[in-house]
């Protein structure tokens, strides 16, 4: 990434940060610089941006429903080519005119809903009273008042308690029972309000609503109820309609939705700048690799800006992008999960990718599953059409799902089955019995750890030169490397592999390479206590390798369990076949089916998971030594959209 | 019991043991692990896949623990062999301490692996360019499970 400060005339802001835009080559930062203001930034379509959003937020639950293989199959996104796009936002007043036409529809629903909450609160109250004997108008009279009182006990025992409570009091008034659980009281006007409450919580009574209306509630509740229906299937129609308008302008919305996003992105991004009175000064990092590119559309367009670069400050640590070939591209979901490297580490996707696909291949060893995640991705590449980060990981699974059956075959895995059933010239491949003979396994996992560890020196060294520290490279990983190849040679030599020196002449050897970490690794440090320290230091890391090679011992603890379960799938299918009759062969089927899906999603999990775990702790720790921001430039978030070439 | 019949079951009792003391510490560490990363995803969803990592970190024991549980039982004969099988006695109880290294270790740094994770979780959280320091800092405990392994492996060779 380059520091870059980019100068543009204020007329021209909005042209350069759709070149920037399009081209994702930069990422802005604030601009601090003597005597400049901050830019007017006035994103025009703000209040269309606003009123966009929420038509698409509204049409959401009214989008029609699509069976889950076509949503696969079509996708969410519309694919656009640049032109098209431009064409589409240049009519803002239709989009206008479709969000009011949506607006004035949500005000309906709104008024509608509004009406039939109010007659559903009537129906209630209505339906509790429905047995009411008295007019609603009749309720209040010149001399009396009639209170609607509801019972926690029954009816008929609240009333005798009134009647009890009157004759207390010395009271006139009359109770009538309605139903089972509630009850009417009139009251003479005279009797004050306190002594007519103290009357009903002494019965322990609760006064209830009373319903609006003047004939009795019953006749009340059919004029309610008609209203209600009525209510109802205004909503209805309302409903009708916004399924409709989604099915005619859902998408459209969308992509509006999604195209003002991206104008407002370019605004908000402006306000990074700092401007004079004729220009906008911008601060950020570029793309090298987009810079030409950049400053090409610059000229054709005659665009007035002008991109330097500006000189790094100490200790500044420019974001992280990586860039790789279309072959290694789906393994960076690898490096992306552990996060970006320093900037100034190698990206390490290109170097975990063969390590990745061939340990992935080994923790799962099986043909069976292996084959299942070549065909569901294939599936999704090919049938499907889903977003570009998913078909980058189907990508992936593909790759390891290729390694898997590859390995599987080596290893003899089909599905947990005996592979002495399988013809004789894939019993052939075999070349590994896992469970049988789990030793050599052992051995071949924590060879490959001694390799990619090994790599990971070289990558080191590697790294140290593209930073023009060749010598300290060397000086720091070659002894290591040496002593790795002494260690291999003993092992060649005392297995009987090769005899061209013997066990005492590469012991001397190891003493070589001691020495020269020793010497190494002293060289650094001012004092000599220092120096001590730095090689017994060193020394020590030497467990720090041990345990790093031990570590793949997990290779072989993985692909055994797939292969534990799968077999464990198929002994409790044999056994539930056999054991239900006529169902038995059926049911065995489905467990047989269940059993081996599930055995794929945990082993595929714990593939992926530790695959990966082996990159992140064992290889990276031997050359990434910083922790990198990710590189954010401005670009266009494609969620509905997908934008084609031309 | 015949000494032979015995030594049979020290070995079993052995990569039972084993198996079951690592399998124990990963689940309580992946269980601290997932908890503090179940947290985190509720705030911060785009860090499901971090958060699944780090939750998988204490989960090597277990893994190591099935491994010496198959050593053992390859070694002394029981998988793979043809089915008339004579341990005597020692030589079972030799098995059976051979696999108590990876055991006990990975029980122990199962558990404050997990701890460590769990912390080292909350870092992410706070910074996601801090994965690669949790990582670290959360597998310096499994240094030991890993000693275990090769302890268990030594005693096996030399029986």
């Amino acid at each position: 990434m380059q520091k870059v400060r980019v100068a543009v005339h204020q007329s021209d802001v909005d042209a350069l940060m759709m070149i920037l835009q399009r081209a994702k080559a930069m990422e802005f930062r604030a601009t601090e610089i003597d005597d400049t203001v901050a830019p007017t930034v006035l994103f025009p379509q703000a209040e269309l941006y606003a009123r966009v959003h929420h038509a698409v937020a509204f049409l959401k639950s009214y989008e029609p429903k699509r069976s889950l293989w076509r949503k696969l199959r079509e996708g969410s996104q519309t694919s656009f080519t640049e032109a098209e796009l431009a064409q589409k936002m240049s009519d803002t007043d239709a989009i206008e005119s479709v969000v009011s036409d949506l607006e004035a529809l949500q005000v309906e629903f709104a008024e509608t809903n509004e009406i039939v909450r109010d007659l559903s609160e009537q129906h209630q109250l209505l339906t509790e009273w429905k047995e009411l004997p008295f007019r609603l108008s009749d309720l209040q009279t010149i001399s009396t008042r009639t209170l609607l009182l509801k019972s926690t006990a029954t009816a008929t025992d609240l009333s005798e308690s009134l009647a009890r409570e009157l004759a207390a009091a010395e009271m006139s008034a009359e109770v009538t029972v309605v139903d089972k659980t509630h009850v009417a009281l009139t009251v003479l006007r005279t009797t004050s309000d306190a002594t007519v409450t103290q009357l009903i919580e002494s019965a322990g009574a609760v006064v209830s609503a009373v319903p609006e209306g003047n004939e009795t509630p019953e006749v009340m509740l059919t004029a309610v109820s008609e209203k209600l229906a009525k209510a109802n299937g205004q909503l209805g129609l309302l409903h009708d309609q916004a399924e409709h308008f989604a099915i005619t302008h859902y998408k459209n919305l969308q992509i509006a939705n999604e195209m003002l996003a991206w104008e407002k992105d370019r605004f908000m991004s402006v306000e990074h700048g700092a401007s004079t009175a004729h220009t906008v000064v911008f601060d950020g990092w570029l793309n090298q690799l987009k810079r030409e590119a950049v400053e090409d559309q610059i000229q054709s367009q005659n665009i007035a800006a002008v991109v330097s670069e500006v000189a790094l400050e100490e200790n500044e640590q420019p974001p992280v992008d990586i860039v790789n070939s279309p072959l290694v591209q789906p393994f960076e979901a690898v490096t992306r999960l552990y996060g970006m490297p320093g900037y100034r580490d190698l990206d390490p996707t290109v170097f975990l990718a063969g390590f990745f696909f061939l340990f992935f291949g080994l923790s799962l060893t099986d043909v069976g599953y292996g084959l299942f995640l070549m065909v569901a991705s294939v599936a999704i590449l090919t049938l499907f059409k889903v977003s570009a980060a998913i078909r980058m990981f189907a990508k992936l699974l593909l790759f390891v799902g290729f390694s898997t059956v590859l390995v599987g075959l080596l290893f003899g895995g089909y599905l947990g089955f005996d592979p002495a059933l399988l013809p004789a010239p894939l019993q052939a491949l075999q070349m590994f019995d896992p469970i049988g003979d789990p030793l050599p396994v052992f051995y071949l996992a924590l060879g490959l750890g001694v390799v990619q560890v090994m790599v990971g020196l070289m990558v080191k060294m590697y790294s140290d030169y593209k930073q023009g520290k060749a010598l300290e490279g060397v000086l720091d990983q070659g002894p290591w490397l040496f002593m790795f190849v002494v260690g291999i040679l003993y092992l060649a030599v005392a297995t009987g592999y090769t005899a061209v020196l013997t066990t005492g002449q590469i012991t001397n050897l190891a003493y070589v390479g001691i020495a020269m970490i020793i010497l190494s690794s002293g060289r650094k440090g001012d004092t000599v206590f220092q120096k001590v320290q730095n090689a017994a230091g060193a020394l020590y890391s030497s467990i720090g390798y041990f345990s790093d090679i031990l570590s793949y011992s997990r290779l072989l603890a993985l692909g055994l369990a797939t292969t534990a379960l799968a077999f464990a799938v198929n002994l409790i299918a044999e056994i539930v076949s056999g054991s239900v009759p006529y169902l038995g062969p059926i049911l065995g089927f489905v467990v047989l089916v269940i059993g081996h899906l599930f055995t794929l999603a945990v082993n595929t999990l714990g593939a992926f998971i530790h695959s990966a775990r082996l990159q992140f702790v064992e290889f990276f720790g031997k050359f990434i030594e910083g922790t990198g921001k990710e590189f954010s430039p401005l670009s266009r978030t494609e969620k509905y959209v997908t934008i084609q070439d031309e | 019991m015949e000494a032979s019949l015995i030594g049979v079951a020290l070995v079993f009792i052995g990569a039972a043991v084993t198996a079951v003391l690592g399998f124990a510490g990963s689940a309580v560490g992946m269980g601290y692990a997932g908890q503090a990363a179940a947290g985190v995803v509720g705030e911060k969803p785009n860090l499901f896949g971090k958060m699944l990592l780090m939750q998988a970190l204490p989960g090597s024991q277990g893994i190591y623990g099935l491994v010496g549980a198959f050593l053992i039982l390859n070694f002394s004969g029981v998988l793979g062999g043809d089915g008339s099988l004579a341990i005597d006695m020692t030589t079972g109880l030799q098995y059976l301490v051979a696999g108590l290294p990876i055991g006990i270790a990975g029980l122990v740094s199962g558990i404050y692996q997990g701890i460590v994770a769990a912390s080292g979780i909350s870092l992410i959280a706070k910074d996601e360019a801090n994965m690669g320091r949790a990582i670290v800092l959360s597998v310096m405990v499994e240094t030991w499970a890993i000693f275990g392994v090769l302890i268990s492996f030594i005693l096996l060779i030399s029986i």
